[in-house]
């Protein structure tokens, strides 16, 4: 009864981690991604307690369906494609795909970082994540 | 480490510094800053703990030849104006000049299996053989992990 009570409270003071990250990602646009221009190159950097999180969930089957949803919505395929690249397991050679594995972009000369065309590049990523992760499921 | 790359610099390189030097630019020194991988061009930029990854020497990029970079890409920034992209190849062309290797391209990057980025920069020595360096980039820190020369047969 006590250790109950205590679960209970500490859910209610300290959250449900599964709740929180799955509202973090709900929430989470292109706008989350940052940009950095580099020595190598421009560079996505994310959230690195949103993505330490999403590495220990990344095999889960609510996350992957929920990454998914995100990529198919225009306003936050990019976040969603970094967040699984950086967050899902295995060696993954770039160069089988243009651009960042796969994502496409230019450089305006105000430094900001400009998709080519979105919903083409949403419908594209979509597919490849989910044959990846369909694949990566099944060698299991 | 200005000190350093003045120290064998070629005269063309060091008539580079003393014109960035006599324009003056600011730059903000980090140290394992989660924002900057080596130099961050919009920020202003340089990261110590990552160029102090770089070898000394070794034909391909060097502790001394990131630091001229970042300080040629602010200078073309603050002063000329320049858009990364112009800026970042003003950098690569006196990171030749000091090196004496080409720079030619940089490869698609690797995801590895632990979850760090690798970044391979192609190079090519004075005798022209072909480097590539591989620099390994943890995306939860923003730091270079690693920096490794390897000579392709």
């Amino acid at each position: 009864m006590n250790s109950l009570l205590l679960m209970v409270t500490a859910m209610i003071l300290g959250g449900d981690p599964v709740a929180d990250l799955s509202q973090q990602i709900k929430s989470m646009d292109n706008s989350s991604v940052h940009w950095h221009m580099t020595y190598v190159g421009v560079l996505p950097m994310i959230d690195a307690d949103l993505l330490k999180n999403c590495r220990e969930h990344q095999k889960e089957k609510w996350f992957r369906n929920q990454l998914v949803e995100k990529l198919k919505d225009k306003k936050s395929f990019v976040a969603a494609h970094v967040l699984l690249v950086y967050s899902t397991q295995g060696k993954w050679d770039g160069k089988s795909h243009s651009g960042w594995f796969g994502l496409e972009f230019d450089v305006n000369d105000a430094g900001d970082v400009v998709f080519r065309s979105e919903e083409e590049q949403a419908e594209r990523l979509t597919k490849l994540w989910t044959e990846r992760l369909k694949a990566s499921d099944t060698k299991k | 480490m200005l000190e350093e790359l003045k120290k064998d610099a070629p005269k063309e390189v060091l008539d580079k510094i003393k014109e960035i030097e006599d324009a003056g630019i600011t730059i903000i020194v980090v140290d394992g800053d989660p924002r900057v991988i080596v130099g961050d061009y919009n920020g202003g930029r340089i990261d110590i703990a990552d160029m102090d990854k770089f070898p000394e020497g070794g034909g391909a990029g060097t502790k001394e030849s990131t630091l001229l970079h970042e300080l040629v890409e602010q200078f073309e920034k603050q002063i000329n104006k320049d858009p990364y992209k112009d800026a970042h190849e003003d950098a690569i062309k006196a990171e030749e000049v000091l090196t004496g290797s080409d720079r030619q391209k940089q490869l698609p990057p690797v995801r590895n299996a632990d979850g760090t980025i690798t970044v391979v920069v192609v190079w090519v020595d004075k005798d022209g053989k072909q480097i590539h360096q591989e620099i390994v980039i943890d995306p939860t820190t923003g730091n270079v992990i690693s920096v490794t020369n390897k000579p392709q047969p």
